[in-house]
């Protein structure tokens, strides 16, 4: 299946708009063959993935958004061997979770690791009842909530940890130890339930997203540091 | 923590008391109905006062009957059993932990839970068919 679509032929062009990035069928081919063989098989290839990252972060910015619903997100299983014109809207299978599709355009600019990306398709992947009964797939909204905070904070932060909850919203954590860590669960109302542990003091509670930065850059357990933690490695480094 | 989190709509936090089967009894339980019969299992044990502590904590009132010898919490409806019995077919161990449910909201519930799940690492099973 690895190459499978790589070697379609079509007899036609498959766009003929004004964005020449999608002129050729196969950049296109080829993100849908690192979608449908990499991140829903076990293991995922992280290189495939930062690739396919990659080529979708390169054709949002250079179609400007344009194609980011119409063209390259509804990507099928039955659509891999076949010459689809883009400009035609496709119908959705259960190739990729909604969950990131509505999330598109927001994953492609966090930035996050390929790791991290893969650990989030895979847990966007669980469906209803993945711990038992009432237990929920993940939150679109509150993907997004995250997304939000990460894009403001992606600079200077450390990558979080991911757990998903089981009423489907998204919860990220900084651990250090049981007495130094942060909590933050995502609403899909935009709201954070955040527990905040720096060993001398705990806060705990409810904020809307826009408040949680301050909070977390007065504790004495800040994870918003990344470039300090860098810099004290490498000085480290140097040293020794 | 999402681990010391009920379900949506659950009534209690579903538990398994290891008084009554075995940690690789109960792991080959939840790797019967989680993971096909295979792969590995996580399971966190806790003491029922390590669960009372984290209710105190959260807020939640607990008393002892020293008639019935059960713990009970104080509810918006009155005292109620803290912990129940609970067995299914399968499972004839699972309990639930009752002031985990309905009745609490999102805050409570992940104020407990965040003390719960800080302590002893998970022990870690290979379930097989």
């Amino acid at each position: 299946m690895h190459q499978r679509s790589m070697k379609t032929t079509t007899t036609s062009p498959l766009y003929t708009g004004p964005y020449p990035v999608l002129h050729s069928g196969t950049e296109v081919f080829e993100i849908r063959s690192l979608i449908l063989d990499n991140l829903f098989d076990s293991p995922i290839d992280p290189g495939s993935f930062r690739a396919f990252i990659n080529s979708t972060a390169a054709i949002y910015k250079d179609s400007r958004g344009i194609f980011a619903s119409q063209n390259i997100l509804p990507l099928t299983t039955g659509q891999m061997t076949e010459g689809v014109p883009l400009s035609e809207p496709r119908h959705v299978t259960s190739a990729v979770p909604e969950t990131i599709m509505g999330n598109w355009q927001l994953l492609a600019q966090a930035g996050l690791t390929t790791k991290t990306y893969a650990y989030i398709f895979k847990l966007a992947s669980k469906n209803d009842g993945w711990r038992g009964h009432g237990s929920r797939p993940m939150n679109a909204q509150s993907l997004a909530a995250f997304l939000q905070l990460w894009n403001q904070i992606a600079e200077f932060a450390q990558e979080p940890e991911f757990v998903l909850m089981p009423n489907g919203n998204l919860q990220i954590e900084w651990y250090r130890d049981d007495n130094h860590f942060v909590e933050l669960e995502f609403q899909p109302n935009n709201k954070i339930i955040f527990g905040m542990f720096d060993g001398e003091t705990v806060i705990e509670g409810v904020a809307h997203v826009k408040e949680i930065v301050p909070l977390l850059q007065q504790r004495n357990f800040n994870p918003l540091k990344r470039p300090y933690v860098v810099k004290r490695k490498l000085e480290r480094k140097l040293q020794s | 923590m999402a681990a010391f989190v009920p379900n949506p709509g659950e009534g209690y936090l579903s538990v398994n008391s290891i008084e009554i089967e075995s940690l690789p009894d109960i792991a080959a339980y939840y790797g019967s109905q989680f993971k096909d019969g295979l792969g590995l299992i996580a399971i966190i044990c806790r003491k029922v006062s390590d669960y009372n502590s984290a209710a105190r904590n959260a807020g939640i009132k607990m008393s002892f009957c020293n008639v019935e010898c059960k713990w009970r919490y104080y509810s918006s409806e009155g005292l109620k059993d803290a912990y129940k019995h609970r067995p299914i077919s399968k499972s004839r161990s699972h309990c639930g932990v009752e002031y985990l449910g309905n009745g609490t909201d999102d805050l409570t519930i992940r104020k407990i839970a965040r003390r719960l799940s800080s302590g002893d690492k998970p022990h870690s099973f290979k379930v097989a068919k």
